[in-house]
């Protein structure tokens, strides 16, 4: 399962560890900060699955597989039910 | 050198540390500065309300967790907040216009709001715009205004048509919602420099990206040259412009100084463009190039005066040039060659307007003895109540707070 940013989003930065979302068609704003801006940049590169946005997040922060990868599971869902990202098979 | 920093108050200080283009400022300065002992929270909350500031220092202070107390942070986040989400809305509904125009073949550039806030400052929500500004060709507006009809837009009721006629108003203003779109045939109300044709603009458009794709703007020396001559306009009564005016002073690899000069010279504007770019330099402590330099120089008696008429009113208990006020006319005046002198006094005592036709209903909108009297005695009123205000000011000026 790969997840890609929506073209339905705009984004602002107030700084290196928070982003502001705008869901354009909905109108509903949405902030992530720490880990939540981390992974959002990292989807900003290009589409991810599962597995190397928990590679990722472990780079940058100090955090074990198994809850990291169950926290980001919960995040992804979210940003899906907000339209933010969406779910491909590849 | 002439001081046109405002240390009198912490407050002063800490803002215009704060407008400075990041690469130039100083964290350790930016922390003593918040930390100071005479600064009013509630002052410099205020302060960056006034100016457009709050997500400029929200920006800068960030770069020193912890300093300064936490209401002010707490303070400047929530305003910095509410600019960003607007700001947002605000380039999504250019998106939307922009994406019509384009759709149908209109040819447009934005200018002003969102995109410059993108384009100077890196984000959208660091600087806060009231509306919306599209210019498209004269012979376009017509289509232009049936398409941003179409999209829910409504002639904002404040705005007659008639204004538009040729060299007195250069926009029409639409609203939707809590949005303000202002459609312009021209960049500018005033001559010379507002009469460049969109055909010479349109070349140099260069692209930005907003919700709906890329859009067209101007290239960056028309920015440059747009934004300084609106500043000055207004006597740079609000320091967001200045940071603008900062932000290409800091990053104007792209800008022929040269080119910009020569062509504010050619049409008269070049007190204006030099009164932006020498107040921006002393202001924000930002070099200027050779080319700029030695202009400023060569005026430098007559900018330092225009400019501490502006930095007089940055923080003050007056309140800041208005072009309603004599002062604010004069200060304008005072900014203009003498063939521009005769031609906003035309513009301004001979404008006509709804009110003046309001007045007379039985005359035809261009019956010459309106443009005559009726204009010039509105003038007289509303000036006459303003010049008693400052005479009195000047009279009894009220002390500086410490």
């Amino acid at each position: 399962m790969i997840f890609r940013i929506t073209e339905d989003v705009f984004v602002s930065r107030p700084s290196a560890d928070e982003v502001v979302l705008l869901h354009i068609g909905s109108g509903e704003y949405f902030t992530l900060d720490g880990v939540g801006a981390h992974v959002w940049s990292t989807l900003e590169e290009g589409p991810r699955g599962l597995e190397e946005l928990v590679r990722s997040v472990q780079e940058v922060f100090e955090v074990e597989a198994s809850p990291c990868r169950l926290d980001l599971a919960t995040l992804m869902g979210q940003l899906s039910a907000a339209s933010l990202i969406k779910q491909t098979e590849e | 050198m002439m001081s046109v920093h405002p240390l009198e108050t912490a407050e002063g200080a800490l803002l215009m540390e704060c407008l400075k283009p990041p690469a130039r400022q100083d964290p350790a300065r930016l922390s003593s500065l918040a930390d100071a002992p005479g600064l009013r929270p509630e002052l410099a909350l205020q302060r960056a309300a006034e100016h457009g500031a709050a997500g400029f220092m929200q920006r800068a202070l960030r770069q020193v967790p912890g300093a300064g107390p936490v209401s002010l942070r707490e303070g400047i986040d929530a305003m910095a907040t509410l600019v960003r989400m607007r700001n947002m809305k605000l380039a999504t509904d250019l998106g939307e216009v922009m994406g019509a125009l384009q759709g149908a073949g209109v040819r447009a550039l934005t200018f002003k709001g969102p995109t410059t806030s993108l384009q100077l400052h890196g984000d959208v929500g660091i600087r806060p715009s009231n509306d919306l500004d599209v210019l498209v060709p004269p012979d376009a507006l017509n289509e232009a205004m049936r398409l941003v009809t179409g999209l829910g837009f409504r002639r904002d009721p404040k705005f007659d048509l008639r204004d538009m006629e040729p060299n007195l108003a250069h926009h029409i203003a639409y609203l939707r919602g809590g949005t303000t779109l202002e459609v312009h045939v021209r960049l500018f109300s005033n001559a010379g420099f507002a009469n460049e044709s969109f055909d010479v603009l349109w070349p140099g458009r260069r692209p930005c990206t907003i919700p709906g794709g890329p859009v067209a703007t101007l290239d960056v020396g028309r920015q440059a040259l747009h934004l300084a001559l609106h500043g000055s306009w207004h006597g740079f009564g609000c320091l967001k412009w200045l940071a603008d005016i900062g932000a290409l002073l800091n990053d104007s690899a792209e800008i022929s100084w040269t080119d910009l000069l020569e062509d504010a010279e050619h049409s008269e504007w070049r007190r204006p463009l030099l009164l932006a770019l020498h107040l921006a330099s002393e202001a924000l402590e930002l070099p200027l190039s050779p080319a700029v330099e030695e202009r400023v120089t060569a005026d430098k008696r007559f900018l330092d005066r225009k400019a501490s008429t502006c930095v007089r009113r940055w923080f003050p208990e007056e309140a800041p040039v208005d072009r309603r006020t004599l002062e604010g006319v004069f200060f304008r005046l005072g900014l203009l060659e003498s063939a521009n002198v005769l031609r906003e006094l035309k513009r301004l005592l001979f404008r006509p307007n709804s009110a003046d036709w309001n007045m007379l209903p039985f005359l035809s909108p261009r019956t010459p003895v309106v443009f005559s009297i009726i204009r010039p005695l509105r003038i007289v009123f509303r000036y006459t109540g303003a010049a008693a205000q400052l005479a009195w000011r000047r009279l009894f000026p009220k002390s500086t707070p410490s």
